[in-house]
C-alpha cells in the first residue's frame, strides 16, 4: 500500500460555524495504480487531497482526526521540515487552473529546475538538462527555447503541461492530480488526459486524479471512490461502478450522464441541492434527496456495506434489497 | 521601445502644454490681484500702481500675459514680483533645503514600512500584526502640528539639542560638531514627514503580501517543497513588489511639494513654505514656476514608472 488515509477529518471554522469539509474519509492507493476521487464540487475532494501535502491553511481549517500513512509513515505526525521533503519529491501535485498556478514573474524552466534543485543536489547544467528533458516529455515543441518563456507566452495547454512537468521533476511515487483539465477546452482536455496514460505507463507512478468528470473517470481510472458531503459514498472499480452502482447518490450521477438519455427526452438531474458543510442533515448526508430514503436514513450514519469482491457502498437499505433479491 | 520612449515624450510634451494654460488660467481666475495686495500701504499711489501694471504686464489680455510669461519661464528671465530676484534662482535655494528633508524622509518611510508591512502579512492576525495595525492607525489619526509639538518638547528637554530652523542661529563651529547640528535639526521633521507615510504605506505593502500569498503560484510553490522563506520572499515578495514600482515613480513630485506645515512648525526654508508665501502675496511668477516643475517631475515621474514597470514585469512589453 503507498497511500492510505483513514477516517481523516479536516474541519473549517467560520464565524462561530464550523464547516465539516471532510467527514471521515478513507481511501487507499497502492503502487502504480489510478484511483479517481468523484464528486461535484464542494464535496470535500481537493481538502482531503491537500491535506495529504499538509497544504490546509490552519487556522481557519483544523485536521480534527484520522491518519494520512504514506509509505508506512503517518504524514500528520511530521513537522513542516520533514514535510518539504515529501513534498514535490515523493508526493506531488498538479492543480485545477494552469492559467494562475505559475508563477507570473519567473521563467517556466527557472521555475521547474527550482523542483529539481530543491530536493537533488545537482549542477545548473545538469538541472537545466532535466528540465529539457521534461519539457519533452510532456510534448512541449522546441523545449530549449521554452525554457526562457515566461507562463503568459504559453496557452492554457502548455502551461498545464509545464506544471505536469514540475511534478513529474524529482519523480515521485504519487502524484496529486486536481481536476487537471476541468480549466480547459475539450480537445486540449483529450491530449492532457493521454499524456497522463503515456506517462504513467513509462513512469509507474500512482496517480490520484481528482474530477467530477464521469466520461474522464472511465478513461482513466482503475479504482473508483463517489464521494458526497465529505464521505465517501461508494468504491469499486470502474467496471463494477459503471455498470452495477449501489449507493443511489452514484446512480443518479449515472442516469444524470447526457449519453444515457434518450432522444427528446430531458436530462436526468438528481433533485435537490448539496447540502452546505456547515448544516448537514442527520444522519445519511444524502438522505433529503435520496429517492430510496427510509426513517433510519434520517436518524442513523449509514455504515459501509460491503455488496462484493471490494466493492462498498454506504447505503444499507439497497445493501438489504440486493441481499434480499 | 525605442519607439515608446519616442510617442511618450510626444504624449507629454502635449500634456505639459495643456498644464501650462490651465494653471495659468485658474493663479489668474483667483479673486485678487498683485497690485492690490496691500491697499493701504501708502507707497503705493495710483501712478505706482500703474506702472507695476505695465511693468509686468498685467494690463495686457490675458492670452498675450500667458506668451510674456512663459517666454520669460523658458529663457530663465522670469523674475520674482516681490523682490525682484530670478524665480528660478529663488526656487533652487529653497529647493537644496527641501531636497534632504525629501531624501531623509523617503528613506525612513521606504526602508521600515516595507519590512514591517510584509512581516505583519507573513504572521498575520499574529501579536505582532495587531500591534503594528495598532500602531499604524494611531500615527493616521494624531494631527501632524500636535504630534511634531509633542516630539519637540521630548528632545528639547530630553537631549537639550535645538531642533527649530535648519541650523542653530549663529553657529560658527565646523566640522564634525557643525554635521551633528545639521543632522539634529534635520532629523525630526524627517521622522514627522515619513511617520504618516510609514502608516499608510506599511498598510498597503501588508495587503499587497496578503493577497499574493493567496494566490494558485503560492500554493504551488509550497506544493514543490520549498521552504516559507524562499516561499514568501521570492514567490510571493517578488510579485507583491511590482504596484510599489509604480509609486516609487510617483514620489518624485514631493520632491518640489515640500510640505507646508512641517517646514512652518520648524521654520524650515524650504519649498512648501516658500509657495505657500507666494500664493499669499499673488506672486504669480513663482507659483506658476513651482507648478510648472512639479507638472513636469509628474510627468518624468510616471515615464519612470513605465520603464520600471516593463523591467520588472515581464508580462509588460510596451
Amino acid at each position: 500500500m503507498l497511500l492510505s488515509v483513514e477516517n481523516l477529518k479536516v474541519f473549517f471554522h467560520s464565524d462561530g460555524a464550523v464547516s465539516r469539509a471532510v467527514d471521515g474519509v478513507s481511501y487507499e492507493i497502492r503502487k502504480g495504480e489510478t484511483v479517481c476521487l468523484v464528486g461535484e464540487s464542494g464535496c470535500g475532494k481537493t481538502v482531503s487531497v491537500l491535506a495529504i501535502l499538509g497544504l490546509i491553511p490552519q487556522p481557519p481549517g483544523e485536521i480534527s482526526g484520522g491518519k494520512i500513512f504514506f509509505k508506512g509513515k503517518n504524514l500528520l505526525d511530521l513537522d513542516e521540515e520533514e514535510f518539504q521533503k515529501i513534498r514535490g519529491k515523493e508526493i506531488s501535485m498538479i492543480f485545477q487552473e494552469p492559467m494562475t498556478s505559475l508563477n507570473p514573474v519567473f521563467t517556466i524552466g527557472d521555475q521547474i529546475e527550482e523542483a529539481i534543485t530543491t530536493h537533488d543536489t545537482v549542477e545548473g547544467a545538469e538541472a537545466h538538462r532535466r528540465t529539457i528533458e521534461l519539457l519533452a516529455d510532456v510534448g512541449i515543441a522546441s523545449p530549449e527555447e521554452r525554457t526562457k518563456d515566461y507562463p503568459h507566452n504559453l496557452s492554457g495547454g502548455q502551461r498545464q503541461r509545464v506544471m505536469i512537468a514540475m511534478a513529474l521533476a524529482c519523480k515521485p511515487d504519487l502524484v496529486i492530480a486536481d481536476e487537471p483539465t476541468t480549466a480547459l477546452d475539450v480537445t486540449i482536455q483529450d491530449q492532457i488526459l493521454h499524456l497522463f496514460r503515456e506517462l504513467k505507463e513509462k513512469r509507474h507512478m500512482a496517480l490520484l486524479y481528482i474530477t467530477h468528470n464521469l466520461g474522464v473517470v472511465a478513461e482513466i481510472a482503475d479504482r473508483i471512490y463517489v464521494m458526497y458531503a465529505g464521505i465517501i459514498a461508494e468504491v469499486g472499480s470502474v467496471e463494477q461502478i459503471f455498470r452495477n452502482p449501489h449507493h443511489p447518490y452514484t446512480m443518479g450521477l449515472l442516469a444524470s450522464l447526457p449519453s444515457r438519455a434518450k432522444k427528446g427526452q430531458s436530462l436526468y438531474s438528481i433533485p435537490g441541492a448539496v447540502p452546505d458543510p456547515a448544516y448537514k442533515p442527520q444522519g445519511c448526508p444524502f438522505n433529503p434527496r435520496c429517492p430510496h430514503v427510509q426513517e433510519s436514513c434520517r436518524r442513523t450514519f449509514p455504515e459501509m456495506c460491503d455488496f462484493e469482491d471490494h466493492h462498498f457502498a454506504r447505503c444499507p437499505i439497497i445493501f438489504q434489497q440486493r441481499k434480499g433479491s | 521601445m525605442l519607439a515608446f520612449i519616442g510617442r511618450s515624450a510626444i504624449q507629454k510634451i502635449i500634456t505639459l502644454f495643456f498644464v501650462s494654460i490651465i494653471s495659468f488660467l485658474i493663479v489668474h481666475l483667483a479673486p485678487g490681484e498683485p497690485s492690490q495686495i496691500d491697499p493701504l500701504n501708502p507707497k503705493f499711489t495710483q501712478e505706482v500702481l500703474e506702472r507695476f501694471r505695465k511693468e509686468f504686464h498685467l494690463d495686457k489680455p490675458l492670452h498675450i500675459q500667458y506668451l510674456y510669461y512663459y517666454r520669460d519661464l523658458l529663457t530663465g528671465k522670469s523674475v520674482s514680483w516681490k523682490d525682484n530676484r530670478p524665480v528660478l534662482k529663488k526656487i533652487y535655494e529653497r529647493f537644496k533645503n527641501s531636497l534632504w528633508l525629501f531624501i531623509l524622509g523617503t528613506l525612513i518611510t521606504w526602508t521600515l514600512s516595507f519590512p514591517v508591512g510584509i512581516h505583519a502579512a507573513i504572521r498575520r492576525g499574529g501579536l505582532y500584526d495587531r500591534s503594528t495595525t495598532f500602531l499604524a492607525y494611531l500615527l493616521i489619526s494624531i494631527p501632524g502640528f500636535f504630534f511634531a509639538y509633542m516630539l519637540i518638547i521630548f528632545v528639547v528637554t530630553h537631549f537639550h539639542v535645538p531642533v527649530i530652523g535648519m541650523e542653530t542661529f549663529g553657529i560658527s563651529s565646523t566640522g564634525w560638531h557643525w554635521f551633528m547640528d545639521r543632522m539634529w535639526h534635520l532629523l525630526l521633521p524627517s521622522i514627522l514627514g515619513a511617520a504618516g507615510g510609514i502608516a499608510v504605506l506599511s498598510r498597503y505593502v501588508r495587503n499587497q503580501m496578503l493577497e499574493v500569498e493567496s494566490q494558485d503560484y503560492v500554493r504551488t510553490a509550497k506544493a514543490k517543497g520549498l521552504s516559507p522563506d524562499k516561499v514568501h520572499y521570492k514567490h510571493a515578495l517578488r510579485n507583491a513588489l511590482l504596484p510599489f514600482v509604480t509609486m516609487f515613480g510617483l514620489i518624485l513630485p514631493g520632491l518640489i511639494g515640500g510640505s507646508v506645515i512641517i517646514e512652518s512648525i520648524f521654520s524650515w526654508p524650504g519649498m512648501g513654505r516658500m509657495a505657500y508665501e507666494a500664493i499669499l502675496a499673488r506672486n504669480y511668477p513663482v507659483i506658476l514656476a513651482v507648478n510648472f516643475i512639479s507638472a513636469i517631475l509628474v510627468l518624468v515621474g510616471t515615464f519612470i514608472s513605465d520603464l520600471l514597470y516593463m523591467v520588472v514585469d515581464p508580462r509588460i512589453r510596451l
